[in-house]
């Protein structure tokens, strides 16, 4: 009862400080830090679930958000769709190519599957590059709408400024936090577990492998397809560079730093590894190099990340302490 | 219960497992046995789904289950465990068991995310089901640990658990007793001597402990080379001149008779 109190009291606080958050950092250059934070936070904790979870290495998930930027872009400029309508069908759209593709590569394995992952994502990158007719190319997709004003009923949501998308963002993540959530825990993020921990026992005990890890990946492919409809509304225009390999990569550096197994790690490392790189600008050239080395000391001294790693000591104290009594 | 005709399986040229049919009666304890090498663990594999045999058919409770996978035939009431210390190292003891109930919990994934009512009552009939299977094979004083963490035969302990909790009806075991000391292994005994008797669970199990092997079983199987060798009671099987010659050589088995 008093841990139900603390937590509801403990989610109050957060929901006010991330609502006031703007009134202090009101300069357009902070809310578009923010404004990516979200996205990255939700790529994150998209791709955690692959591979925190379920223990597939997946190097290719810029390829479902590239996806989902594209077909959402499309779908507004060529049908005329409203954003609302084409957020959920890019959603669905990179969904079911993450199907056919996890269909594909899913039975492979380690360093296989992670490298297969990644051509893919070369894959894409080259069709948005030559595909001139659809993709327009290197140029890019510009003039890309706004999403359109929002009536409930009293009152009218219009998404004008970098503040409204900030707003909208804070919905997007806190409903995919709420989806894992209620996922990771259930029945079928138990087996998700124990394919990442052992998949010949977790077969062995009546899991369906290949079921559980396509449930994954198609999962987490659209939550990315949905991030990447959310960033061209947000941005306004798309080109391929923006959903290269790096992207993919840099996403895995943000699930290692916050820790891949929980599912506030990501959300840390995501918020973290977009605000620290605007730190680091005065670092010029070494700013790459610092990640690296920061990146190769999270590996070896803290392979559960940060979140993860704290989390550990937090747990392990806990059993001290049960322990002495 | 289980029933195999003549399936056969080779890797290269090597013939590891040759035309062995044999029969699992409900109810029984049913050990195969073997020199190392004889194909012993290949013929699990074979059964459980994780080899599929290259002739010969697999029946299980009347239903041909030839050629289907593991977690499949596991789902019919087939589940085994592992020669090798196969665990989930990263999660605790109670969590690990609460995994191996997936078989019994039902939800689907639109139970789960709109929360339904009988979903999370399963979720907490699995941890309350998980504790009482825990202290069914004492190992509950263990059960907020880390499973890499525990006691190498707890470890073991833990495998036969997490294959009841997946709900069998034959539970095939892998030489169980490996890496036991005399005081695990009488407890194993009369562990698998419980499942037989509070569960109703038939057990077939492979082991090299001849000690186990002819103190709990009902009948013996002797596999060498890839075929069978004898079949029947513990008592026939070691004076088994055929048998006392695969295991300890020509000159013993003339000495024998």
């Amino acid at each position: 009862m008093m841990r139900r109190l603390i937590q509801a009291l403990l989610f109050l606080l957060v929901a006010a400080g991330l609502y006031v958050l703007p009134r202090f950092f009101s300069m357009d250059y902070y809310l578009h830090i923010f404004v990516m934070s979200e996205i990255y936070a939700v790529l994150a904790l998209s791709l955690a679930l692959i591979v925190g979870f379920t223990g597939q290495v997946s190097m290719g998930h810029a390829a479902f958000y590239g996806m989902g930027a594209y077909a959402s872009a499309l779908l507004s400029i060529r049908l005329g769709c409203s954003f609302w309508v084409a957020f959920w069908l890019s959603g669905l759209f990179a969904g079911c190519v993450s199907y056919v593709i996890g269909r594909l590569v899913l039975r492979l394995r380690g360093h296989v599957l992670a490298i297969t992952t990644a051509f893919f994502c070369v894959l894409v990158t080259v069709v948005m590059n030559n595909w001139i007719a659809v993709t327009n190319g290197p140029m890019g997709i510009t003039g890309i709408p706004r999403p359109s004003p929002l009536n409930l009923g009293l009152v009218r949501l219009v998404f004008e400024s970098r503040v409204h998308y900030y707003y909208l963002g804070l919905f997007f993540v806190a409903g995919v936090l709420f989806i894992l959530h209620r996922l990771v825990r259930s029945r079928l993020g138990d087996a998700m577990i124990a394919i990442r921990e052992n998949e010949e026992l977790a077969t062995s005990l009546g899991i369906d492998a290949m079921k559980i890890k396509l449930l994954a990946f198609t999962l987490g492919g659209a939550i990315a397809g949905l991030a990447g409809s959310f960033y061209a509304h947000y941005i306004l225009f798309i080109s391929p560079v923006t959903f290269s390999m790096n992207e993919s990569i840099n996403m895995l550096v943000m699930i290692i730093f916050g820790g891949m197994s929980t599912l506030f790690g990501p959300i840390l490392g995501a918020v973290a590894l977009t605000v620290l790189p605007e730190f680091l600008r005065m670092a010029g050239e070494m700013r790459l190099v610092i990640y690296g080395v920061a990146l190769i000391c999270f590996i070896i001294w803290l392979p559960e990340g940060l979140w993860g790693s704290l989390r550990n000591v937090l747990l392990s104290m806990n059993e001290a302490k049960r322990m002495e009594e | 219960m289980l029933l195999t005709e003549d399936i056969s399986i080779s890797f290269g040229g090597l013939k590891a497992v040759e035309k062995v049919s044999l029969e699992v009666r409900e109810g029984e304890i049913l050990s195969l046995i073997g020199p190392n090498g004889a194909g012993k663990t290949t013929f699990f594999n074979l059964v459980s789904g994780f080899l599929k045999p290259s002739c010969g058919t697999v029946r299980f409770m009347g239903t041909d289950i030839t050629g289907m996978s593991p977690h499949e035939i596991a789902k019919k009431g087939l589940v085994r465990t592992f020669q090798k210390t196969n665990i989930f190292a990263g999660v605790s003891v109670a969590e690990s068991v609460k995994i191996g109930f997936h078989l019994r919990r039902k939800a689907g994934l639109l139970d789960i995310l709109t929360h339904r009512r009988q979903s999370r009552q399963e979720d907490l009939k699995a941890l309350e089901r998980a504790e009482e299977l825990l202290s069914f094979t004492s190992l509950a004083p263990w059960k907020g640990h880390l499973v890499k963490n525990i006691p190498y035969g707890k470890q073991r302990l833990l495998g036969i658990t997490l294959a009841l909790a997946a709900d069998p009806k034959l539970l095939l075991l892998d030489e169980p007793a490996t890496g036991l000391n005399t005081v695990e292994t009488q407890e194993l005994m009369e562990l698998i001597l419980k499942i037989r008797t509070e569960k109703k669970i038939t057990v077939f199990l492979i082991e090299h402990n001849m000690n186990l092997v002819a103190s709990i079983s009902d009948r013996l199987v002797v596999l060498c080379n890839g075929e069978k060798l004898a079949e029947g009671l513990p008592r026939e099987v070691s004076r088994d001149p055929q048998v006392i010659e695969a295991y300890l050589g020509r000159g013993y088995s003339r000495a024998a008779s």
